[in-house]
């Protein structure tokens, strides 16, 4: 056997190769032991120049300390580019003092101008604008130090910060006042570049390879975008909310910098430990390092008294505490994802992690635009945070295999296919080619986008749509949320006894409500929207690894705009996450099949998250079972086959895993078995069922075009339903069109998993019809979008039809989510928000709404009209005032708030009630009708009651 | 005993690919129960709206429902055959290619894969109708007969007797002169002929160029339902006939029907009629042994299918007058029929354009969902046979060719019922990538009808019962058009065959002749 031995050996002085687990957790520890104790020194010299400076003079050098962290913060970002090639230090380096010395001339001349603008002394500014070369070059020598694995080194640089901050302020201070302690603050970001220069000194940079400058330039952006996304809140906040509500969000912003500062060094310690698989042991570390610090910190702020932030932060930021755990578990997640983020670098998607923090970036702008209060910045950044984390940890764990950024240290033994060794050069084995080998195929910055542009336009307009035209809060959205404010146990027991569905969705919705202290529609919808904009990446994602990039496109633009995926996407129920989970659990399975047809057993990473996500169905909604099952009936008919027969051992242990991880359900299933089967409706509450003519005692075909139209094209008015319903010959138009098609097995197992849980509520429909509804298949709306997707995209053959066809398609998606969301007529539409709004601004205090029917309850105490409110049930006919309250007088109204109208016993109970007001002497002085719900004013009729 | 190995596995399963027996007995049997759902349900007097258009309906779907009991009945007899058995001596084969007015250079592959034909002791033949020079050089080059005629009587048919007469090979090979066969062609077939009661055994007649024109595509997706599950369940039962080129025949079998009939325009399928008549047994090897040209244009499409759909419906009535066991006989008149099913796709054409221009409906007394309802499962259950009985071959656009040529079956009716003489028409070989409206005028004329009538509804009105009827004016639009395109986009099939690599699509070679690799002699060391 031929050899070729790489003759690519690391000098002695580079980042020694990864030799396990030991080595990593040694870095990374002392590492973050100088990170910490860094911020600690740095807070213990704040605390005693704060007792040395006058309280104005304080003030200044907090300004001039902010000004200068924005410059490190910006500077720094090219830190991780640097660790992830140390070679960079030497290549930058001039250029980097040429640009901090511009900054310095540029700050200089305009000393004056910054003096007003910032509110600081001109001396403050002059050392400011002199300490923007240490920032730059700062952070290409803390770069250099991860990339050369020195951790002790690092952690010396870090360290002297605060010693000679102390040091040189506070002897300077008491003389000098600001400026003294300001000096100090530069003179320690000189010394900590000397140290960090000096500590670096002999690392051989010729010998580490140098990543393509795209790359770095790549890396940089993305960790920018990270610093942007940690900071952006707290000026966004001050420009937008009230000045009480703008100091809270800058308390809260303070303790969570705490958070995103601490878990600062992990994810640059880990960047030139490799990308390769014998990594994951530092990848491993540098995750764990980082949720464990980031949860610590969690534990300790959610568990810190108010009396400790009143006393540490000022009396009116007492009630900090939930918005603080919030915010302080939004950074938790940012640092995990930064390590993520960082792995992604480390295999050459740099440009992907640019591209996923800039999407965060974007949408908690969005949000943040949006935000009414600090409960909406804490959600906003949460939001961004954690879509960065699930984004970061689906292009990490979903990328195929690449050959890593940072070449392995050891010696490599390749053993070249036969044809390669007859086609090489003699000396093919003396090493000269051997660089050559381990070229990597890393793609370009451009090549990326490119490649990937197609996603971040279905990433921006599914995100826009998501956020644009949201409606009230429904009925099952208010029961959730007044659920999830009670205690956990609390909540269990009240799903238990009196829910129907698995408690999945209500845990994730009590952990955001929790740790925001908000319930705010934009808070409480944030698990559906997040889940609705993954749903587009994995799409894409999905498209393409199953049949290719040109279904990935389509098939990310039709969920896009998908009319029911936006729908639920704005919905605090657990229907979103559901099309996640069974489209992920699906993709999987196919993979799975796939694997196998090929010889394989499954990937078991395939099978694990195979099994996480159809575990998770189950947690989410009972009938989410379906699908779940339908995917073990096809694996079971796989079995049958002789070739595929090899699945059955993973098979097996799947089942077993799913059957474990769904034990702790049965309890709770059988107890809501019991209460259903105990009370009088065992039926869940239907929404819109009536949204079409399809409603009867069982099931039928216009139910099923109904629920097809629904899935596809959304929601709409009863006219437009019946109408659409009668287009159904381009159903057979789409039979036909998939003769000849479909025999792969992506095709097979996506049909089998949209028709069958489909085919099952249809027979159970007979029994209980409103059971056969789009609610109980949500499952079936990704697949068939899916199949949609894919037969456009591969349907047309011609140069114009290949564009014309999806462009049809997308724009009659886009078409039926314009009426879905526009159209009042909409009879899934309920303007409670709306009405209650009117009834605000028009009562008085004293007034009264009386509501029907009486399960309104929960979504008036949602939108609190700031009136007393009773249900029409609680009307006593039969005495004098009906029951009415004393307290209401001769001058106030009664609000009649109805809705489902188009129910007989409602619109009896309404009528009745507005009879019997008459009667005793009121008059209808107004009605306000929006969408499915109508308001009358009643005032009392003077004349009358005399 | 050691069976020799299939030398075009590779190819034949990717085209003929024999479908999951148990899937196809279980949609056959949904199939039937769904068309007896369906027809529980129209047929019943309250449903009578408009009795005409009722009438038209009913018949329309009756006669489409006979051909799918037809065709799910042969399905179900697709069954794997048994193999054949070496030829019990050293046999001599005259093989013979008739030419009319092909080139040199789709001819000339033909003439030298057949000499290179093993097993036998081969002499080729080239039948040259066309009195062409360069074919008798051809010939000579090769070293094969080259045979003329002063009288160019009976087409194709009359050139093939006149060289019966020339000829005393103990078997024929018939090869069209497009038709490119495999070196183990002969070896394939031969072993069934031991049998003293086959008169013939035929292969799959595969067009290569389907890679490369959509026209081609789609007349090979229909013809790969014909050569798969349809031929090789009619071998099963008793009754595959003869398809006019790569079929081997027993020579003393010609001889004792005359020859090949010269009174008809599709002398084959009337020969094999003949055969069976006289006791004479078929068989059907299902394996691509010879690759051959399809028709690359809808002028070519339409010319030959006006020539079978006219040849089988003239031989219809001796189909039904045959004697013949039943089943064979049922085999004859299903194929035959099936070049009325034309007249059904204009009755499903109109019944819309009537019910938007009149308001009068051939159903009455029933609601769309009732209708959805019956209907649905057996359209789509009918869609599923025909796509699981096909393994996959029978494409879209196999159903729009179908649908747009609807026309073709009209006139060809028509013909024969006045008694029209007609013409054999060579399907030309080579596409003339030409913009040919007036070949697919009268799909062009339904187009347009039914876009019309669309419009002028969608004016009228717009409730559900106008939108229902638009919906089907626009789903046959869609078919038809589809299958009418291709007339009117020239440039479409210019790019499709430029976008291969250039050369011979037969073989996949340079030279349009298979690989020679003798896969079979190793096993089967010739005398």
């Amino acid at each position: 056997m031929t050899t070729v031995t790489s003759s690519r050996v690391r000098s002695r002085t580079h980042a020694p190769a990864p030799s396990g687990v030991r080595t990593a957790t040694r870095r990374q520890s002392v590492a973050l032991l100088g990170q910490l104790a860094a911020g600690a020194g740095n807070l213990v010299v704040s605390v005693l120049l704060a007792r040395v400076l006058l309280p104005g003079e304080y003030a200044e050098l907090t300004a001039f300390l902010a000004g200068y962290v924005l410059l490190h913060t910006v500077a720094s970002s090219v830190t991780a580019a640097t660790a992830l090639d140390p070679d960079l230090h030497g290549r930058l380096r001039d250029r980097a003092a040429m640009a901090g010395l511009a900054v310095t001339v540029a700050g200089v001349l305009a000393t004056p101008l910054l003096s007003d603008a910032l509110g600081l002394s001109p001396v403050l500014v002059l050392l400011l604008a002199w300490s923007a070369p240490s920032a730059t070059l700062l952070a290409l020598a803390r770069g250099r130090l991860y990339g050369l694995g020195r951790a002790g080194g690092t952690a010396a640089a870090l360290v002297t910060e605060p010693l000679v901050r102390g040091a040189v302020g506070l002897a300077l201070a008491p003389v000098i006042g600001p400026a003294g302690a300001a000096a100090g603050v530069v003179a320690a970001g000189y010394l900590s570049l000397l140290v960090a220069l000096l500590a670096g000194r002999g690392g051989d940079a010729a010998t580490v390879r140098a990543a393509h400058g795209r790359t770095s330039a790549a890396v940089t952006i993305a960790f920018l975008l990270v610093a942007v996304m940690a900071a952006q809140d707290v000026v966004v906040a001050n420009r937008l909310l009230a000045g009480d509500e703008a100091g809270f969000v800058a308390a809260v912003a303070t303790i969570g910098g705490a958070a995103y500062f601490a878990t600062a060094t992990i994810p640059m310690v880990l960047m030139p430990s490799g990308g390769d698989e014998s990594s994951r042991g530092s990848l491993a570390v540098a995750l764990g390092a980082a949720t464990a610090v980031s949860l610590g910190l969690v534990a300790a702020v959610a568990l810190v008294p108010a009396s400790l932030f009143a006393q540490v932060l000022g009396e009116r930021y007492a009630e900090v505490g939930p918005y603080a755990t919030g915010y302080v578990g939004a950074m938790a997640a940012l640092g995990v994802a930064k390590v993520l983020a960082a792995r992604l670098c480390m295999t050459g998607r740099s440009p992907v992690a640019a591209v996923l923090a800039g999407l965060a970036v974007v949408v908690q702008l969005t949000l943040l635009l949006r935000a009414d209060d600090v409960a909406d910045v804490v959600g906003a950044t949460a939001a961004a945070a954690a879509l960065f984390l699930v984004t970061c940890a689906a292009a990490t764990l979903l990328a195929p295999a690449r050959t890593p950024v940072v070449a392995r240290s050891v010696p490599t033994v390749v053993t070249p296919p036969r044809a390669a060794v007859a086609d090489a050069p003699a000396d093919a084995d003396s090493g000269r080619d051997a660089p050559a080998a381990h070229r990597h195929p890393r793609r370009s910055w451009g090549a990326l986008l490119r490649d990937g542009w197609p996603l971040l336009v279905a990433l921006v307009v599914g995100t826009a749509l998501r956020l644009m035209v949201t409606r009230s809060i429904w009925l099952d959205e208010a029961i959730s949320i007044r659920q999830v404010q009670q205690p956990l146990g609390t909540m269990l027991v009240d799903l238990r006894e009196n829910d129907v569905h698995p408690p999945g969705f209500n845990l994730i919705l009590w952990a955001v409500v929790q740790a925001t202290g908000s319930t705010s529609e934009l808070v409480v919808r944030l698990p559906s929207l997040i889940a609705g904009v993954a749903l587009i990446a994995v799409f894409w994602a999905m498209g393409r690894d199953l049949w290719d990039r040109r279904t990935g496109i389509v098939a990310a633009l039709v969920v896009a705009v998908a009319p029911v995926a936006v729908w639920y996407a704005q919905e605090a129920r657990m229907y979103s996450l559901w099309m996640l989970a069974t489209t992920v659990a699906l993709w999987m399975q196919v993979r799975i099949l796939r694997d196998a047809r090929d010889g394989g057993r499954g990937r078991w990473r395939d099978w694990m998250v195979f099994v996480l996500s159809s575990t998770a169905l189950v947690y989410l909604q009972w009938f989410a079972v379906l699908p779940v099952i339908v995917q073990h009936v096809l694996f079971l008919g796989c079995l049958c086959r002789a070739d595929l027969r090899r699945l059955a051992p993973r098979w097996i242990v799947s089942v077993l895993a799913s059957l474990a991880l769904f034990a702790p359900l049965v309890p709770f299933l059988l107890a809501q078995a019991r209460s259903v089967l105990s009370a009088s409706s065992t039926t869940p509450g239907q929404t819109g069922v009536g949204a079409s003519e399809v409603v009867g005692d069982s099931p039928d075909v216009y139910a099923v075009l109904a629920n097809t139209i629904w899935s596809l094209w959304g929601y709409h008015a009863d006219e437009l339903m019946v109408q659409a319903s009668a287009l159904w010959p381009v159903l057979l138009l789409l039979c036909l069109a998939a003769l000849g098609r479909g025999r792969s097995i992506p095709v097979g197992v996506l049909v089998a998993a949209a028709v069958l849980p489909v085919v099952v509520l249809f027979g159970i429909g007979f029994e209980r019809r409103q059971l056969f509804e789009l609610r109980y298949f949500t499952s079936t709306v990704p697949v068939l979008l899916l199949l949609v997707s894919r037969l456009v995209a591969t349907w047309a053959r011609g140069p114009v039809s290949r564009l014309v066809l999806p462009g049809v398609v997308v724009v009659s998606l886009l078409a039926g989510l314009a009426d879905q969301q526009v159209n009042q007529s909409n009879p899934r539409t309920y303007d409670f928000r709306g009405a209650v709004s009117w009834v605000e601004r028009t009562a008085e205090p004293g007034d009264l709404m009386l509501y029907a029917p009486a399960f309104l309850e929960d979504e008036l105490a949602y939108y609190s009209a700031g009136i007393r409110a009773e249900s029409t049930a609680s009307l006593q006919p039969g005495t004098p005032g009906l029951g009415l309250p004393r307290t209401l007088g001769p001058d106030d109204s009664i609000f009649v708030f109805a809705s489902f109208l188009d129910e007989q016993g409602t619109s009896g109970q309404v009528g009745q009630t507005l009879a019997q007001l008459e009667q005793q002497g009121w008059t209808r002085t107004d009605t306000h009708k929006v969408a499915n719900v109508t308001v009358w004013q009643l005032t009392h009729d003077k004349e009358v009651a005399q | 005993m050691t069976h020799a190995p299939a030398p075009t596995a590779a190819t034949t399963a990717a085209v003929l690919h024999p479908p999951n027996r148990r899937r196809v007995q279980l949609l056959v049997a949904l199939a039937l129960t769904a068309s007896a759902w369906y027809f529980s349900w129209l047929l019943v007097p309250g449903r009578i709206g408009n009795p005409w258009l009722y009438g038209l309906l009913v018949v329309a779907e009756v006669f489409n429902v006979v051909q799918a009991l037809g065709f799910w009945w042969t399905l179900l007899h697709d069954r794997p055959r048994r193999r054949p058995v070496p030829p019990p001596h050293w046999t001599t084969v005259d093989v013979l290619v008739p030419r009319y007015d092909e080139p040199v250079s789709v001819v000339e592959p033909v003439v030298a894969a057949a000499t290179a034909l093993r097993g036998a002791d081969v002499r080729v033949h080239l039948l040259d109708d066309g009195d062409d020079p360069e074919m008798a050089a051809l010939a000579a080059r090769h070293g094969v007969g080259y045979v003329t005629r002063d009288d160019h009587s009976g087409a194709k048919a009359g050139n093939i007797n006149h060289a019966l007469g020339q000829v005393d090979g103990e078997l024929v090979l018939v090869l069209d002169c497009d038709h490119v066969p495999h070196p183990e062609l002969l070896r394939r077939t031969m072993g069934h002929l031991a049998d003293e009661k086959v008169a013939f055994v035929q292969t799959p007649q595969y067009y290569a160029n389907a890679d490369r024109n959509p026209v081609a595509a789609a007349a090979w997706s229909q013809q790969a339902l014909f050569f798969g599950s349809i031929a090789r369940g009619k071998a099963d039962l008793g009754a595959m006939f003869c398809c006019g080129t790569n079929v081997l025949f027993r020579r003393a079998a010609l001889d004792d029907v005359g020859g090949f009939p010269q009174d008809s325009i599709t002398e084959d399928f009337e020969l094999s009629l003949r055969l069976h008549q006289r006791g004479w047994r078929s068989e059907y090897v299902a394996e691509v042994l010879v690759q051959g040209l399809g028709p690359e244009d809808m002028s070519a499409y339409v010319g030959q299918q006006l020539r079978w759909a006219r040849g089988c419906l003239s031989a219809l009535g001796r189909g039904l007058t045959a004697r013949l066991p039943w089943r064979t006989r049922l085999q004859y008149v299903l194929s035959s029929m099936y070049f009325l099913s034309g007249w059904t796709v204009l009755v499903y054409v109109s019944l819309p354009i009537v019910r938007i221009l009149t308001g009068e409906q051939a159903v009455a007394a029933a609601s769309a969902d009732s209708f959805l309802l019956h209907f649905a499962p057996y359209f789509v259950l009918s869609i599923a046979t025909v796509a699981v009985g096909g393994a996959g071959t029978y494409a879209f656009s196999a159903f729009a060719l179908a649908s747009a040529s609807c026309w073709i079956h009209v006139v060809a009716s028509l013909q024969v019922l006045t008694r029209r003489k007609g013409r054999f028409v060579v399907t030309p070989k080579d596409g003339a990538g030409l913009w040919q409206p007036l070949s697919v005028w009268p799909g062009l004329v339904l187009c347009l009808a039914l876009l019309g009538t669309a419009g002028w509804g969608l004016v009228q009105s717009r409730d559900a019962g106008m939108l229902n009827n638009v919906a089907f004016c626009l789903l046959h639009v869609l078919v038809i058009g589809t299958g009418i395109s291709w007339a009117l986009r020239p440039r479409f099939l210019e790019r499709r065959a430029s976008a291969v690599a250039p050369g011979e699509s037969r073989w996949q070679s340079a030279d349009g002749r298979p690989h020679d690799d003798d896969v079979v002699g190793r096993l089967v060391p010739a005398p």
